[in-house]
């Protein structure tokens, strides 16, 4: 009876770490590119839900050439390397392009306007999206599938897919973590965050620093997408419920904390995974419960510092 | 009232009515009240106009944050869509549908939304207020769309057409005899009356107090005025307001779902409507609703990826005229008056 109990929570936490993953990496590109860059980009989310369609084309693509012709493991490399690669570039190569246009105009901008700018950003790109992919769901479950499954204890399967995820997502944590803590780049990012005429007084290209910090944060939220679109499907409109996600992720944590950003994604992935499964009908409502106490109780957010 | 102040204040009316605003707010009245029965006018010109004035008024309450406290909301879809879902639910579980208490129930179900949401959100400013907003209203959004049973769900309710001061009228002229013989009288009056208020709101104290908070809250708070409470008392304005216009949207489309009504993107309408019109004007966001209802309908008709048509104005408004309208007008107004100054 308590090992039943027991082996039922088991898919729920891999459920809730998958989740996690992809919250960490949405929330992570946005909070850096607020807190580092000052730019407080609404349409942060929809770069995920970009992600998520390239990669379904990109995987539809890779499985159209090669079919069985390389072997299972052979085309599993591929889609992860399709994913992993050729995704983050087409969408580093879209964000750059819409750098230059689009938000280039409104860094000067308060965050206000820079908030009510982005909106009008999010409703572009998502009939944007619509144009190209149609309105119906889609997926690209074949990295999933060749991956295939475990069996738990108690008799029960689950995909190995989101196990994967959620590693490379550790895997990016630490990588993270070591970039802005250990590297040249990351330190001029840090102390751009604090004062980055400063920073362009002792020499530095402060420009060029701000397109790779703004190219790695929707990178990861692309790579979320990525990783999210095997086992599940994406429509144009969860653009939407993104965003806010993503927010809650960054008020939750704090803002500019890698600390908080892990911390803010396992509290919400855990809500959301046991949430859907014992209280369904409330289980995003919780969400936005726990961010609004958060906000109530500790304004900086779990382990953030500036106050808001 | 004394004789002496009584024509004092005629002066003072006289001499506002003459002036060219005055003038131009008279003739709007006029055209405003006159519109269903020019002779050009068909019913879904009256559907459209009664669109943005329920529009318009969200807008300028909208904007009462926005363009007076300096806050940015985006949660008034919550103030908008409790309105009209509380006018939802009586129709649905009473057997009220008398429009003169459906309005005071949706306007009373708004202001406590507002005042709930607002004390909770007021202890912040700028994108902190904002996304508090968000979340708060968008748990009102999941509540009505997963506790279905109750409320419709995604399907929302349907709004059957009130009686007016007890008289059904559609029984007896019919739907289109109904919308422009009395409903779009009703959505215009309210429209007016809520200006009205707003506009002595704004110039009252109490609207040069918050002017005072959003130019400098510190400087506010050193002469004693209790800025938080003075935030939350405007947001219960601007919610209350709002609410009027949730109820005439939900009597004027006699359907609603939680997508239309209470969706953060409702949100971003409206402050799309004052930023379009221009948040610092008073009547600003009017033209902006209209502009917008407008545009809307244009695109609609033009293509189905009307969304990316309305985000593209959005941005470019902000980017290259960030005074909107208002902000267009008037420097057409003063060159034309240069001009013309010229000419002499």
């Amino acid at each position: 009876m308590v090992i039943e109990l027991i082996t039922q929570q088991i898919p729920l936490v891999l459920n809730a770490l998958f989740l996690a993953s992809v919250l960490f990496l949405l929330g992570t590109g946005l909070s850096i590119i607020y807190g580092m860059l000052n730019f407080l980009n609404l349409a942060h989310a929809a770069f995920l839900v970009l992600g998520a369609y390239v990669a379904s084309t990109v995987v539809t693509q890779i499985v159209g050439v090669f079919g069985d012709t390389l072997g299972t493991s052979g085309l599993f490399i591929i889609l992860v390397l399709g994913l992993l690669i050729i995704v983050p570039f087409i969408i580093a190569m879209v964000g750059l392009t819409m750098e230059q246009t689009i938000f280039k105009p409104i860094y000067g901008l308060e965050d206000d306007y820079q908030l009510l700018a982005t909106f009008g950003v999010i409703l572009m790109m998502e009939d944007g999206m619509k144009f190209i992919w149609g309105g119906q769901p889609v997926t690209a479950s074949a990295p999933s599938e060749l991956l295939g499954s475990i069996s738990l204890l108690g008799g029960s399967t689950y995909p190995l897919w989101p196990i994967f995820g959620t590693v490379l997502t550790m895997v990016i944590g630490i990588v993270l973590y070591y970039f802005f803590e250990e590297t040249r780049l990351g330190k001029i990012t840090l102390a751009m965050a604090e004062d980055d005429e400063i920073v362009g007084v002792t020499g530095i290209n402060t420009r060029l620093v701000h397109l790779q910090v703004y190219v790695i944060g929707i990178t990861l939220a692309a790579l979320g997408g990525a990783l999210f679109i095997p086992n599940a499907s994406m429509t144009s409109g969860l653009a939407l419920q993104f965003v806010i996600l993503a927010f809650a992720v960054l008020v939750i944590g704090g803002l500019g904390s890698l600390k908080g950003a892990i911390a803010a994604s396992l509290l919400i992935g855990f809500t959301r995974s046991f949430g859907s499964y014992y209280i369904p009908q409330l289980e995003l409502a919780i969400v936005f419960i726990l961010m609004a106490a958060v906000m109530l109780i500790k304004p900086t957010g779990l382990f953030g510092d500036i106050k808001a | 009232m004394s004789q002496d102040t009584k024509t004092e204040l005629r002066g003072v009316i006289r001499q506002r009515v003459t002036t060219l605003p005055g003038l131009a707010t008279a003739a709007f009245v006029m055209l405003a009240l006159s519109f269903p029965y020019l002779p050009s006018t068909g019913q879904f010109e009256v559907f459209l106009v009664a669109q943005i004035f329920a529009f318009a008024i969200a807008a300028v309450a909208f904007n009462v944050l926005l363009g007076y406290t300096g806050l940015l909301s985006f949660g008034h879809a919550a103030f908008f869509g409790g309105a009209a879902y509380a006018v939802g639910f009586v129709l649905r579980y009473t057997a009220i549908s008398e429009l003169f208490i459906l309005l005071p129930i949706g306007i009373v179900t708004a202001a406590a939304l507002a005042v709930v949401i607002g004390y909770i959100s007021v202890r912040y400013t700028e994108v902190y207020y904002s996304l508090l907003m968000l979340a708060l209203s968008f748990l009102i959004y999941v509540l009505m769309v997963k506790l279905y049973t109750i409320t419709g769900g995604t399907d929302g309710l349907p709004i059957s057409a009130p009686t007016v001061g007890g008289v059904d009228y559609v029984a007896l002229w019919g739907y289109s005899g109904f919308l422009q013989g009395i409903l779009y009288y009703v959505i215009a009056i309210s429209f007016l009356i809520s200006i009205g208020l707003m506009w002595i709101f704004m110039n009252s104290p109490f609207g040069l107090t918050l002017k005072t908070i959003r130019d400098n809250p510190e400087r506010a708070r050193a002469i004693g005025i209790p800025v938080i409470k003075y935030r939350w008392y405007a947001t219960i304005v601007s919610g209350v307001f709002t609410g009027v216009g949730g109820v005439m949207y939900a009597v004027l489309n006699s359907h609603i779902t939680p997508d239309t009504v209470l969706h953060w993107s409702r949100s971003g309408e409206f402050a799309f409507m004052a930023v379009l019109g221009g948040v610092g004007s008073f009547v600003g966001p009017i033209a902006g609703a209209g502009a917008f209802i407008m545009i809307r309908s244009q695109a609609q008709q033009l293509t189905e990826y009307w969304h990316f048509v309305m985000g593209a104005a959005l941005f470019l408004i902000i980017v290259l005229e960030p005074a909107g309208i208002a902000g267009i007008a008037k420097r057409s107004y003063r060159k034309a008056t240069e001009s013309i100054r010229g000419d002499d």
